[in-house]
C-alpha cells in the first residue's frame, strides 16, 4: 500500500526514468549498427524504426506500475475538464439539461412519495378511513356523527374505533393580551387510535366521547404552539392555559411530526348532540367492501329512528384517509410525475444529443491520438470519463435544482390543498435513483460516439470524412429531436389545459362581489347569553363602521365561499322534504348581504329589529327556491332546520338556546353564492340572523370604499375601545381568501405546467439547435464545393431548413399523436381536456417557432460561409 | 525475417527471468540474448518487453539500476532476485510439465 501511494508520488521520476530507458535501448542499437558499418544517421533512424512507437510501449509500461485506473481516471478528469471549459457552450447546455432533469424529477418524486405513499405519521393509517353518505341520487358528503350514533357504530364488528371531533377558533389569553387559538375538541380515544405519543408529558385518553360534559379542563399543546407561544420552555407542563371560559391545565405536548387539524391545541370533546367529524379505523383484514356494507345498515338505522322517515336509500362510502385527504393532489401529482419524466427524457435526449455531435467534431482529434498509440480501450475510457464528468457535474446541479424547486413548490403549495398533517421533504432514494439513472443516460450516450469510432477505425477520420457513420448519427440525431419534439407538445397542451382551467377559475361567477372587502375573525370569550352577544356583536359593528373609509360591515358564521365543505344541516319541509335533506346553512347580520353585494331576488332581507330579537327568519338562495318549490312562492314558508333544535353548550363559547320553535319562516330570496367549491354548482342554502345560535367565532367583513389594507390599526382600536378582551384577528381581504382558497389550487398547477411546458420548449430548442449545427458542420465541404460550383445561398439554406422543420413536423405529428392516445385516461382528472384545438393550434406554433429560431442559426451561418476558405483549408 | 517466431504468451517471464540468471542484463541486451539464444528465431516485441519487465520488477522477482555497457553507454540493468530465482525454478518446472503434456496429446493423436 505504502510503495503504491510512494510511486503515485513519484510518477514523474518514474516516468522520465522509463523515457531514458528507452532512449538508452536506441541509443545501443545505434550503436551496434554503427558499428557494423552503417552510417551515422541512417543508424539513429534504423534503430528508431526498428524499436517501434515508443510513446506506445511507454503508455503500455505505464499500465504495468500502479493502479492504473486511478491514475488514467486522473488524467482523465483533467483532460475532460480542460477540454469542457474550452466548449462552455457545450458543458452548459449538457450539464443544464441533466440538471434540470434530475432536480425535477426529483422534487416532484419526492412530493409525490411524501403525499401519496408515505404521508402520515399514525399508526396503523392505513385502516384509517373517512365515512361519507349519499342520500338517493344525491352527491357524496362526509358524514357527520352525534355521541350517541359514535356510540351506537363502535358496536360495528368490522370497526376497531371510532373517533370524533370539532375545530375551531377559540378565545384565549397570550400573556394577558386577549388572542385566538385554534382548538381542536376531541373525544378522548383520538390519541389512543392515531397512537403518536406525546413529546413531553401525557395525552388524555379513554373513550370519554362517552362521558358526560364534566370532562377534566386540560390541554395537550402542538409542537409549533408550544414553540411559538412558550417559546419551547421547559416548564409549561402543569400550567393553565385560558380556552373560551375555562381554565385548562396543560398536560402534554406533540412532537412536531404530529399535526392532526394542525390545531394549536387540543381540548377534549364533550358528550353531547351536536354533530361532529368523525374518522374510523377498520379492524385489520376487514376489507373496505365488507366495512360499507356494514355500516351501511347502521347509518340507515340513524335516519329511521326518529320518524324522520327518510327516503331509506342511503349509500355509504368508505376511502382511506390517505386516499380521501390526498384525493384532490393525486391528479395533480400524477400529472405532473409524467411531465417531469417526460422533462427527464428530454433532457437526456439533449446530452445524447450534444455527446453524440461532440464525437464528430472530435473525430479527427481521436483518430490522431489513435495513430500515435492509445489504444482503443484506453480512448473508449476518456471518452466515458468525460461523459461521467457531465453527468457528474449535472447530478451536482441537479441536487442544488432538487431542493430549491421543492422549497419553491413547498412555498407555493397553496394551504387547504396540501393535507395539513403532511410532511413533504426530499427523499434521498429518489435522488440517488434520479441521479444513477442520469449518469447511466449520459454514459449511454458518451458510449455512442467511442464505439462510432472504434467502427470506423483509423483511415476514415485521420484523412477525410467517414460518410458511413454519419448517415448513422444523422439517423439518431433525428430519432432524439423527433422524441424532444413529441415530448414537447404533450407538455405543452398539458400546460394549456391548465391555463384554460385557471382562467374558467378566476372567470367564473361568484354571485357576490368580492373586491374591497377586508375579513377580520373574532372570538367571543362566553359563555354568553346571546340577547347580550346581539347587542355587544352591534357596538362591535358600529365601532367599526366609525373607521374611516369604511362603507358597510357585516357579521357571519361562515365565509360566503367556504375553504372547506360548507355546514350543513338537515331540513323539513312541510309537504315537501321530510328531514332526510339537508341544506347548507349560514348565520349572518341582516348588511351580510349587501355589504358583499348579493342580489335580492324576491322578498326582503330581516330588519334591524329582528335581527336584535332574534326573530325566526329566513332567506333562502335562488337555487333552493327552484329546487324545493318549482312552482310555487317560497315566502312565507315555514322550515325546521335541525341545527337549531340541537344548538347545545358546545363548550365553545357558545350556549344553550331556548330555542322553544325551530321553524323559520322564509321572508326573502337572493341570488346564488358559489357555496360549494369554485367549480360546483351553488347548494341549497338558508341565511338566518346569526343572533339564533351563539357562535363561538365569526367573521368581520368590511366593506371599504378604497383597496382595504390600512384599515386593520384602526379598526383594531375601535374595536378596543368597546372591549380591550376582545381579540380581533386581521385576517385578508376576501378576495386574497378566494384567492389562497379556490384558485391558488390552479393557479399553482398551471405555473408548474407552464415552467416544465417552458423548460421542454428551451431544452427542445438547444437540441434541435445542436443537431443541425453538427449536421451542418458535417456537411462543410460539401456546401462549401456546392457553392463554389454555383449553387445558391438559398439553394442550401432551404435545403437544411427543410430537411430540420421536417423532423420538426414529424415530432409534432408524434407528439399530437400521444396527446389524442392520453388525453381520454387524463380526462377523468382534469377539468381541461388537452384535445383542445385552441391550446394544440397555439402549443404547434410556439414550437415551430422556436424550432425555425434554432434552425435558422447554424443553417445561415452554413450557408454565408466563404466557400474558398473551407475548401483550402479543409476545416 | 519472415520466419521468426513469436514468444508465446506466458513464456516470456521464464525466458526473461532465464537470461537474467547468468548476470545483470539491460533491455536492449535481454531482447538480443533472446534472439541469439534462439537462433534468430524467437523475436522479442518492444512493446510486450519492456511490460513484462517492469512487471517482473513489481512482482519483486528483478531489480533495476542505473549502470554502464561495455561501450560505455548508459543502461538501466536488471537483476535477478531471490524471489526471482525461486520463481525461476517454479516456472521452468511449470514450462516442462507443459511441453510434456503437450507432447503427450499430441503423441496420442497421431
Amino acid at each position: 500500500m505504502w510503495r503504491k501511494i510512494l510511486w503515485w508520488w513519484r510518477r514523474d521520476r518514474e516516468e522520465q526514468d522509463l523515457d531514458e530507458e528507452l532512449r538508452a535501448h536506441i541509443a545501443i542499437e545505434a550503436h551496434q549498427r554503427l558499428e557494423a558499418g552503417d552510417n551515422p544517421e541512417e543508424a539513429e533512424f534504423t534503430a528508431r524504426r526498428a524499436f517501434g512507437n515508443r510513446a506506445r510501449i511507454a503508455e503500455e509500461t505505464r499500465d504495468v506500475w500502479r493502479p492504473v485506473w486511478l491514475d488514467q481516471l486522473r488524467q482523465d478528469m483533467r483532460y475532460a475538464l480542460v477540454t469542457l471549459t474550452r466548449n462552455p457552450g457545450y458543458a452548459a447546455g449538457a450539464i443544464v439539461s441533466f440538471g434540470l432533469g434530475i432536480g425535477a424529477a426529483t422534487a416532484v418524486f419526492s412530493a409525490v412519495e411524501g403525499l401519496v405513499l408515505n404521508p402520515y405519521p399514525y399508526s396503523g393509517a392505513d385502516r384509517i378511513v373517512v365515512m361519507s353518505q349519499a342520500e338517493g341520487a344525491g352527491p357524496f358528503r362526509r358524514t357527520l356523527l352525534t355521541s350517541d350514533e359514535a356510540r351506537l357504530l363502535t358496536q360495528a364488528g368490522s370497526l376497531d374505533a371510532v373517533i370524533l371531533w370539532d375545530e375551531n377558533w377559540m378565545w384565549t389569553k397570550n400573556e394577558g393580551v386577549p388572542d385566538m387559538v385554534y382548538a381542536g375538541r376531541l373525544s378522548g380515544n383520538v390519541f389512543q387510535l392515531l397512537g403518536v405519543p406525546p413529546l413531553v408529558g401525557r395525552t388524555f385518553a379513554g373513550d370519554s366521547w362517552t362521558s358526560t360534559s364534566d370532562l377534566a379542563p386540560v390541554a395537550v399543546l402542538s409542537y409549533r404552539y408550544w414553540q411559538t407561544r412558550y417559546a419551547g420552555s421547559a416548564n409549561v407542563i402543569g400550567r393553565t392555559v385560558q380556552v373560551a371560559d375555562r381554565q385548562h391545565t396543560i398536560i402534554g405536548i406533540m412532537p412536531e411530526r404530529f399535526r392532526f387539524l394542525h390545531a394549536d391545541l387540543y381540548i377534549p370533546l364533550s358528550s353531547d348532540k351536536d354533530q361532529r367529524w368523525t374518522l374510523l379505523r377498520l379492524r385489520p383484514g376487514v376489507s373496505i367492501a365488507a366495512a360499507t356494507a356494514e355500516l351501511r345498515a347502521f347509518v340507515q338505522q340513524f335516519h329511521s329512528p326518529e320518524g324522520r322517515g327518510g327516503r331509506g336509500d342511503v349509500r355509504v362510502s368508505l376511502t382511506t384517509l390517505r386516499n380521501d385527504e390526498a384525493g384532490n393532489l393525486h391528479s395533480l401529482l400524477g400529472i405532473l410525475l409524467g411531465a417531469v419524466t417526460l422533462l427527464l427524457v428530454i433532457g437526456c435526449a439533449n446530452v445524447s444529443i450534444l455527446l453524440v455531435g461532440r464525437g464528430i467534431h472530435r473525430r479527427y482529434e481521436l483518430a490522431v491520438r489513435l495513430a500515435v498509440g492509445a489504444s482503443q480501450a484506453r480512448i473508449l475510457r476518456q471518452l466515458l470519463t468525460e461523459s461521467l464528468v457531465v453527468s457528474m457535474a449535472g447530478g451536482v446541479v441537479g441536487v442544488a435544482v432538487a431542493y430549491t424547486l421543492l422549497a419553491v413548490i413547498i412555498a407555493w403549495i397553496p394551504p387547504g390543498v396540501i393535507p395539513r398533517d403532511m410532511d413533504i421533504a426530499i427523499d434521498v432514494r429518489v435522488l440517488v435513483f434520479a441521479s444513477v439513472v442520469a449518469v447511466l443516460a449520459g454514459l449511454a450516450a458518451g458510449l455512442s460516439p467511442a464505439l462510432a469510432l472504434s467502427r470506423s477505425r483509423l483511415s476514415a477520420g485521420a484523412g477525410g470524412r467517414s460518410e458511413v457513420s454519419t448517415r448513422g448519427t444523422a439517423r439518431t440525431h433525428r430519432f432524439l429531436t423527433l422524441v424532444q419534439c413529441a415530448a414537447t407538445v404533450v407538455l405543452l397542451a398539458a400546460a394549456g389545459a391548465a391555463l384554460r382551467t385557471l382562467v374558467a377559475l378566476t372567470t367564473a361567477p361568484l354571485g357576490y362581489d368580492p373586491r374591497n372587502v377586508a375579513v377580520f375573525g373574532l372570538t367571543f370569550q362566553g359563555p354568553h347569553d346571546p340577547q347580550q352577544t346581539a347587542g355587544y356583536s352591534e357596538r362591535i359593528k358600529s365601532a367599526a363602521l366609525d373607521v374611516p373609509g369604511v362603507e358597510s360591515v357585516a357579521l357571519t358564521g361562515p365565509a360566503p365561499t367556504p375553504p372547506v365543505e360548507p355546514r350543513r344541516s338537515p331540513i323539513e319541509i312541510p309537504g315537501v322534504s321530510d328531514g332526510s335533506e339537508q341544506v347548507v346553512i349560514a348565520e349572518v347580520s341582516r348588511e351580510y348581504f349587501s355589504t358583499i353585494r348579493v342580489p335580492i331576488r324576491a322578498g326582503r332581507i330581516w330588519t334591524d329589529s329582528e335581527d336584535r330579537r332574534r326573530a325566526h327568519v329566513g332567506v333562502i338562495n335562488a337555487t333552493m327556491a327552484r329546487g324545493y318549490w318549482p312552482d310555487g312562492n317560497p315566502i312565507g314558508q315555514r322550515v325546521r332546520l335541525d341545527v337549531l333544535r340541537n344548538n347545545r353548550n358546545n363548550g365553545d363559547g357558545s350556549m344553550e338556546l331556548s330555542a322553544n320553535d325551530q321553524w323559520i319562516e322564509i321572508v326573502g330570496v337572493i341570488g346564488d353564492v358559489r357555496n360549494d367549491g369554485l367549480r360546483k354548482p351553488a347548494l341549497p342554502e338558508v341565511y338566518v340572523p346569526y343572533t339564533l345560535r351563539a357562535l363561538g367565532a365569526v367573521l368581520l367583513l368590511v366593506r371599504t370604499s378604497g383597496a382595504p389594507g390600512g384599515i386593520a390599526d384602526e379598526l383594531k382600536r375601535k374595536v378596543a375601545e368597546v372591549n380591550a378582551e376582545q381579540p380581533l384577528m386581521a385576517s385578508s381581504s376576501l378576495e386574497e381568501r378566494l384567492s389562497e382558497n379556490g384558485w391558488a389550487r390552479q393557479r399553482f398547477a398551471a405555473s408548474l405546467f407552464s415552467a416544465c411546458a417552458a423548460l421542454a420548449l428551451a431544452l427542445a430548442a438547444v437540441g434541435i439547435y445542436s443537431v443541425v449545427e453538427c449536421a451542418v458542420s458535417l456537411r462543410t465541404r460539401e456546401f462549401a464545393l456546392r457553392i463554389s460550383l454555383g449553387a445558391s445561398n438559398a439553394r442550401i439554406l432551404r435545403e437544411i431548413f427543410t430537411s430540420a422543420m421536417m423532423t420538426i413536423a414529424l415530432g409534432m405529428g408524434g407528439g399530437l399523436s400521444l396527446v389524442a392516445i392520453l388525453h381520454r385516461p387524463i380526462a377523468a382528472w382534469t377539468e381541461s381536456s388537452l384535445w383542445s384545438p385552441v391550446s394544440l393550434t397555439s402549443s404547434m406554433i410556439a414550437l415551430a417557432v422556436v424550432g425555425c429560431c434554432a434552425v435558422l442559426i447554424p443553417a445561415w451561418r452554413a450557408a454565408t460561409m466563404d466557400p474558398m476558405r473551407i475548401l483550402r483549408t479543409g476545416e | 525475417m519472415t520466419d521468426k517466431l513469436d514468444v508465446l504468451q506466458g513464456t516470456l517471464d521464464l525466458l526473461i527471468l532465464r537470461t537474467l540468471q547468468w548476470g545483470p542484463q539491460h533491455g536492449h541486451g535481454i531482447g538480443q540474448v533472446i534472439r541469439t539464444r534462439s537462433g534468430d528465431l524467437l523475436q522479442v516485441e518492444h512493446g510486450s518487453l519492456y511490460p513484462a519487465l517492469h512487471r517482473l520488477r513489481r512482482e519483486g522477482w528483478i531489480e533495476s539500476e542505473w549502470g554502464i555497457t561495455g561501450n560505455s553507454q548508459r543502461a538501466k540493468f536488471y537483476r535477478l532476485t531471490l524471489a526471482g530465482k525461486r520463481q525461476l525454478a517454479i516456472e521452468e518446472s511449470n514450462w516442462k510439465l507443459f511441453v510434456k503434456t503437450v507432447g503427450r496429446v499430441l503423441r496420442s493423436q497421431e
